[in-house]
């Protein structure tokens, strides 16, 4: 039982936010204090979608995890694959071939695009009442969507990534496609971004609304646009390099507050836009590295890696640093494995940050914060 | 920075207040020795001074390790009967991870909460507790998160079974492969083209 139904005064009130509303996408609970329109004090309630991923880990052997991580988060299931993958060849010392590296690298920016473009920028305009641009941005996700199921045979759930290297080679006419995609898409792109961005409405919804500060940024955790957007220039894809992002020339976008206050809303909104840019830029450049070569490594049919050994080893994926901490135990099966995400640090900051906003920002403020439900219970 | 550098400078600052990991371990670790009395300094210190400056928590992961009977050619877990609760620290100025770990006793695992030094040790902690029965001293709501609060047991641990059913609804059943199984074993002798068992039918004959 919550505490805050015990403590109410007789002229708060209680309100339920979810597990099935219209703002929270997917399911998550909000037990909200309010006073009129004001909430007083938020909790969260999560773990609706609790699965126990850690657990079915402990019971599969190492490659056969890997279509459960599509599941932890399943708009950035590619992300999650390499995450899962660089954890594992960290712990065995796997060495990736090039080629697969590349293809890594382009399948995780095109994830990040679409996710970024249909769910971080077009739901948060949902959200507040604007459906036209959404439904722009779902349509380019669908082209992204038919590339990566010519590539893989899934269009969500892609399960591509392999320990050592990817699944597939290329289909021949790829590079030819996801190039008309994004001659097309940067077009696209700043169509669907003057429909929210410029927007008198929509801007004065976010600006000024749900001001994280550095300090609170940092001690929560948060990771990814959320953090950027308070001016903190901190990347994994920069910081702790993997893959080949070493060799690519992009730009980590962050808040300015040239609009509204330092780490708003708006801030995060516009992060994102602009992170859908770096991602454009960053395809082109893999675009042109690709050699032909092996995509995967010889890798052992049961991997081992030493025993207890333990990693944890983190990518950049939309949300955030998503990390998995691996611990072995000498054989085929992971003794424990904890993954970290970028949902459920963001989710832990909205109790400290909800007293004294009214109730439609609270909206916004969730979505601007880009949560996804199973990304956080897992 | 590379793991080594990093390893040396640690001990040399908390000397034989804690043990080093094994340089060749993929992401370098350090336990405290007596995490009651020093974690909270230990990892104050590492997150405060300018030449660690580990002011990201990224997570908290606790690892369970039950008693075992040793096996011949594997290398003992580092500590049967123990729990592990590891919080992952990340600097983003050095580009180093370092975890620190705490030995705790598995009947009775008690540890100081980090929730003071870092905002995202509140919900991390909650969540080893939940599924793992670490006890986080100090934590300001130690309350489980992922399971209803009137769940039995810790379903991470290793020696933790199902509870037969929550609140009416059954938990667990038979798996597809003991189903088919009984199946047979119950059709055995039954003869399906004269609708009856073998051995009836041929009594019915003669």
């Amino acid at each position: 039982m919550s505490s805050l139904v015990t403590q109410l005064k007789s002229d708060e009130m209680l309100l339920n936010m979810g597990p099935q509303h219209p703002s929270t996408h997917g399911v998550l609970r909000f037990i909200l204090k309010t006073d009129g329109e004001i909430v007083t004090a938020c909790e969260p309630d999560v773990g609706f979608l609790h699965r126990s991923i850690e657990k079915i880990c402990e019971k599969c052997d190492y490659p056969g995890f890997m279509p459960y991580t599509d599941r932890v988060d399943y708009l950035a299931a590619m992300n999650a694959n390499h995450a899962y993958a660089l954890a594992v060849e960290r712990l065995a010392g796997i060495e990736v071939p090039r080629r697969a590296q590349v293809i890594r690298v382009i399948t995780d920016e095109l994830n990040r695009i679409i996710c970024h473009g249909a769910i971080g920028v077009g739901a948060l305009g949902m959200d507040l009442g604007a459906a036209t641009p959404f439904l722009h941005a779902m349509r380019e996700r669908e082209t992204v969507n038919d590339i990566i199921e010519e590539l893989c045979g899934a269009r969500l759930t892609y399960n591509y990534v392999r320990i050592g290297g990817v699944w597939f080679d290329l289909p021949d006419g790829f590079v030819e496609k996801v190039t008309a995609f994004l001659n097309h898409f940067e077009l696209a792109w700043e169509e669907i971004n003057r429909l929210l961005t410029d927007s008198v409405i929509f801007r004065t919804r976010l600006m000024n609304v749900g001001t994280i500060t550095a300090g609170d940024a940092v001690s929560y955790g948060l990771v990814g646009p959320v953090l950027r957007a308070t001016g903190i220039k901190r990347d994994v894809r920069r910081d702790q390099p993997y893959a080949i992002y070493p060799e690519l020339e992009f730009d980590i976008p962050v808040g300015t507050g040239t609009f509204g206050t330092l780490g708003d809303c708006f801030d995060r909104h516009l992060v994102r836009v602009e992170e859908v840019r770096q991602s454009v830029k960053i395809v082109r450049q893999c675009l042109k590295l690709l050699e032909p070569g092996p995509v995967i490594a010889k890798v052992p049919k049961n991997i081992k890696p030493p025993a207890w050994a333990d990693v944890y080893s983190a990518v950049e994926a939309p949300r955030g640093e998503m990390g998995f901490y691996l611990m072995s135990n000498g054989t085929g099966k992971a003794h424990r494995c904890k993954i970290r995400t970028g949902s459920f640090a963001a989710m832990s900051i909205i109790s400290r940050m909800a007293p004294g906003m009214m109730i439609a920002d609270l909206v916004a403020f969730i979505a601007s914060l880009d949560v996804v439900a199973p990304e956080i219970d897992r | 920075m590379d793991k080594k550098s990093l390893l040396e400078m640690v001990s040399a600052r908390f000397g034989d207040r804690i043990e080093c990991g094994p340089e060749a371990n993929p992401t370098p670790f350090i336990i405290v020795r007596n995490p009651q009395k020093d974690l909270l300094d230990i990892v104050k210190t590492l997150r405060d001074d300018s030449g660690f400056s580990f002011k990201y928590l990224a997570t908290v992961a606790a690892t369970d390790h039950p008693p075992v009977s040793e096996k011949k050619g594997e290398p003992p877990p580092p500590g049967p009967g123990h729990q592990f609760s590891t919080a992952v620290l990340k600097s983003y100025e050095h580009g180093t991870t370092l975890m620190v770990k705490a030995k705790l006793d598995r009947n009775n695992p008690h540890v100081p909460s980090l929730a003071g030094l870092y905002g995202a040790a509140i919900w991390h902690e909650r969540e080893q507790y939940d599924l793992l029965g670490v006890i986080y001293d100090g934590h300001p709501d130690l309350r489980r998160i992922m399971l209803p609060d009137d769940w039995t047991g810790h379903p991470l641990r290793k020696d933790w079974t199902e509870q037969d059913n929550y609140r009416g609804i059954q938990t667990t059943r038979e798996s597809m492969h003991d189903i088919f199984a009984r199946r047979v074993k119950e059709t055995e002798g039954y003869d399906f083209r004269r609708g009856g068992s073998a051995a009836g039918e041929e009594t019915a004959e003669s």
